[in-house]
């Protein structure tokens, strides 16, 4: 037997196809197994060191972060798992791993096609026909922030009514794609997790823009969850679980890109 | 924003940050606690600094603050329904808020 497979060995060895590793797949939550969570490394990129183990993604690679502050939060994320590790609540840590292993093969470009094409079936552009209170909620609620969107990025999107989905216009979406453009593939990732969470582009834009907090942002989107409740009643188990899922997703969102965005810059006052 | 408002998400950041470490554990000996504190004074006015981010700042905390507290309360409502098994009668009624009769 050994003869037989020889000459083929150091092509096995050498071979550059993907080799697919058989895991295990856990359904009950890995119980913690660490004490200690640290942040180590250079001034340019920083690792977590579970005790004495490095924390990888799950490709394999380290998890090596270009930002401090984001190394800290996902650090805080794993040292706040009280008995059971839930990987699918840690959303900092989540995100972090997808731009890290990048498992789509997505670059900066292909995500921001993805985002545009959220905009034409975005939330706030949908709108109840009717006079009704929450078509006049709708108005309230939602058309400041419009307004400002339109406003800010030189648009012109328009509330649509029916089952049709909005009218925009390339010009429209080009000027999106260029403020998308601006941010690096890290917080590019975290606007379309954001947008994904809250299902509209302007609102989480809004909030990338600091013109409105990540709770109100998750307000806006669940209006009509809000205004159905308040006459017919809440279901703790249902929508306070939805809303705080909503929160944390966003707000982790908001997080990721903001920390990568950041940027220390303290200019001194002129010595007269 | 007015600074009481400053004072008062830092307030609540640090609240979050303390309940989410473990019993045993100081907050103040922690490195995230030391970063946001830096940060803050870094931020503060003074005469010798021009600070052009400090609300940027403030936004950051409180984000922070609102993932911390929704990521707790989530986890708190899902260990309360989900995951344990199917309930006994009498669970089930008292999350209706009803009692069973005494059985004897």
């Amino acid at each position: 037997m050994r003869g037989l497979f020889w000459p083929v060995a150091p092509q096995l060895l050498n071979q550059n196809t993907l080799i697919v590793i058989a895991r295990r797949f856990f359904p009950e939550p890995r119980k913690r197994f660490f004490k200690n969570v640290t942040v180590a490394g250079t001034s340019s990129l920083y690792e977590i060191n579970l005790d004495h183990r490095k924390l990888k993604t799950p490709a394999g690679n380290l998890v090596q972060i270009p930002n401090y502050g984001l190394a800290l939060a996902v650090a805080n994320e794993w040292s706040a798992v009280k008995e059971k590790i839930r990987p699918s609540l840690m959303h900092l840590t989540g995100l972090t791993n997808t731009v890290l292993d990048n498992p789509g093969r997505t670059t900066k470009y292909d995500l921001s096609g993805k985002i545009l094409d959220y905009v034409e079936t975005d939330t706030l552009l949908f709108r109840e026909d009717g006079t009704d209170d929450f078509t006049q909620l709708q108005i309230k609620e939602w058309d400041p922030v419009l307004n400002w969107f339109n406003e800010r990025f030189e648009t012109d999107l328009k509330p649509c009514h029916g089952f049709q989905a909005a009218e925009v216009s390339t010009q429209t979406k080009e000027r999106i794609r260029r403020y998308l453009l601006s941010y690096d593939i890290w917080a590019v990732n975290g606007l379309l997790y954001g947008i994904e969470a809250l299902r509209s582009v302007i609102l989480t834009l809004a909030a990338a823009e600091r013109k409105i907090s990540a709770v109100r942002a998750v307000e806006l989107s669940r209006l009509e969850t809000i205004f159905q409740t308040s006459q017919w009643g809440s279901v703790e188990w249902g929508h306070d679980l939805e809303r705080y899922d909503a929160e944390s997703r966003f707000s982790a969102a908001l997080l990721f890109t903001h920390l990568n965005t950041w940027q220390a810059s303290v200019k001194q006052k002129l010595k007269q | 924003m007015a600074s009481t408002t400053k004072i008062q998400t830092l307030r609540s950041l640090i609240k979050e940050l303390r309940r989410s470490i473990g019993n045993h554990d100081r907050v103040q000996q922690t490195p995230i606690f030391s970063y946001v504190m830096n940060e803050y004074r870094r931020n503060a006015v003074t005469d010798q600094q021009y600070c052009h981010q400090q609300e940027e700042m403030t936004y950051l905390a409180e984000t922070c603050a609102t993932y911390l507290t929704s990521s707790r309360r989530y986890l708190e409502l899902y260990d309360d329904y989900h995951g344990c098994g199917e309930r006994s009668v009498k669970e089930t009624a008292s999350i209706v808020g009803f009692k069973l009769p005494n059985e004897h």
